[in-house]
């Protein structure tokens, strides 16, 4: 079967640059992609960044969609292949499609379900949740919490914002610090930053340019920005500062008790 | 009241201040980290982490069961100790052959070996 695909893959791409405009789109598509991967790498504002980046992967495979669905040449290639390998190229293609969809979908479902976390409704945190999201104008995310003594929290928008808080940092900090923290979540949520992070995993899986890009600066930035956010929402650094100093001492008790 | 489950060999297996730790502990009692807490500092000098941290460890290991509260303080854990007499069993087997693994390694693990050839 392998001998099969790459026959078929040969004459695909004889087909493919001995063709003047498919040969040309290629060129042209390779250019842009290339072009959106360097603006991509270049901006620094999170939201622009995100279409670059899609831009990007889009040019990268616009040549073989258009070959394809324009040009018509998987009525020439495909009566070449035998059932199986027919059954492999739609199935791959499929597969790779509804994974893509799906794990978007569903992500803040198999975040709950795999940390069996809790929906809070009611209780303080809930009440500075929503009173925050009324004066910043943004929809109320659902709230969980997880059994977990790690003092974590983190947040993700793909379809439904979600904010994920474990017990063991409800207990460490006290009511200032956790509206800190609940804060600089709500900026992820603003930002739409899991999205920013689902779709660089994404990059990462399509475009092979992917390799000479580091996320690291990024992430910091969008780190700071959010602990910025936070403390010019309470007035005062103070809260953020101490939930810090708190949360490293914790770890660092974690890590010891471990060893 | 003294814990059914909660043997002198059982206690034995924790360390010093984890046993404190149970030994704080009321059977049908409920309590959280924060209440443990005031109980040991009352006789000995430790962080509140340090409660935290072992509590997580006994309820890792079976000893304690927790449950997350909401009241009006905030989120919170609710420990309690374990009344599953076959989990705490298993806990206790699991720690006391680890600890003998950990301690003496092969020859802890030939040993079992030799034993269960014997007994069979």
């Amino acid at each position: 079967m392998l001998g099969t695909l790459l026959d078929t893959a040969r004459i695909y791409f004889t087909q493919f640059i001995s063709h003047p405009l498919t040969l040309f789109v290629l060129i042209a598509s390779l250019f842009l992609s290339t072009l959106f991967y360097f603006l991509f790498k270049k901006t620094d504002q999170i939201k622009v960044k995100v279409s670059f980046l899609y831009t990007h992967i889009f040019f990268l495979f616009f040549p073989f969609l258009f070959s394809f669905f324009i040009k018509n040449c998987w009525k020439c290639i495909l009566p070449l292949c035998d059932c199986s390998t027919k059954v492999l190229v739609y199935g791959i293609s499929a597969g790779i499609g509804i994974a893509f969809i799906s794990s978007f979908i569903l992500l803040p479902y198999l975040y709950t379900w795999a940390n069996k976390s809790q929906e809070v409704n009611e209780g303080k945190l809930k009440g500075l949740l929503l009173q925050h999201c009324q004066a910043l104008g943004l929809p109320l995310p659902k709230l969980y919490t997880f059994n977990d003594l790690t003092p974590l929290a983190y947040s993700i928008t793909n379809i439904r914002p979600s904010i994920f808080v474990s017990v063991g940092l409800c207990e460490l900090l006290s009511e200032k610090e956790m509206e800190a923290v609940l804060l600089h979540e709500l900026y992820h949520i603003r930002n739409k930053t899991s999205f920013w992070r689902f779709s660089t995993h994404t990059l990462k899986i399509f475009s092979p340019l992917s390799t000479f890009i580091t996320l690291d600066r990024s992430i910091s930035r969008e780190e700071l920005e959010a602990d910025l956010f936070a403390a010019e929402i309470q007035q005062t650094s103070r809260h953020l500062d101490s939930a810090k100093q708190r949360i490293n001492r914790m770890n660092r008790k974690i890590h010891e008790f471990k060893g | 009241m003294k814990h059914p489950l909660l043997t002198s060999e059982a206690i034995k297996a924790l360390s010093p201040l984890e046993a404190d730790i149970v030994r704080a502990m009321q059977p049908a009692g409920k309590y959280s980290a924060a209440e443990i807490y005031t109980n040991i500092s009352s006789r000995q000098k430790v962080a509140h982490s340090s409660i935290s941290v072992l509590l997580d460890r006994l309820y890792k290991r079976g000893v304690v069961s927790r449950e997350t509260k909401t009241a009006r303080g905030g989120i919170r854990f609710i420990y309690s100790l374990e009344t599953n007499k076959e989990r705490y069993e298993k806990s206790v087997v699991d720690n006391t052959v680890n600890l003998l693994i950990k301690r003496f390694g092969a020859k802890a693990i030939a040993y079992f070996n030799e034993s269960l050839k014997t007994k069979r």
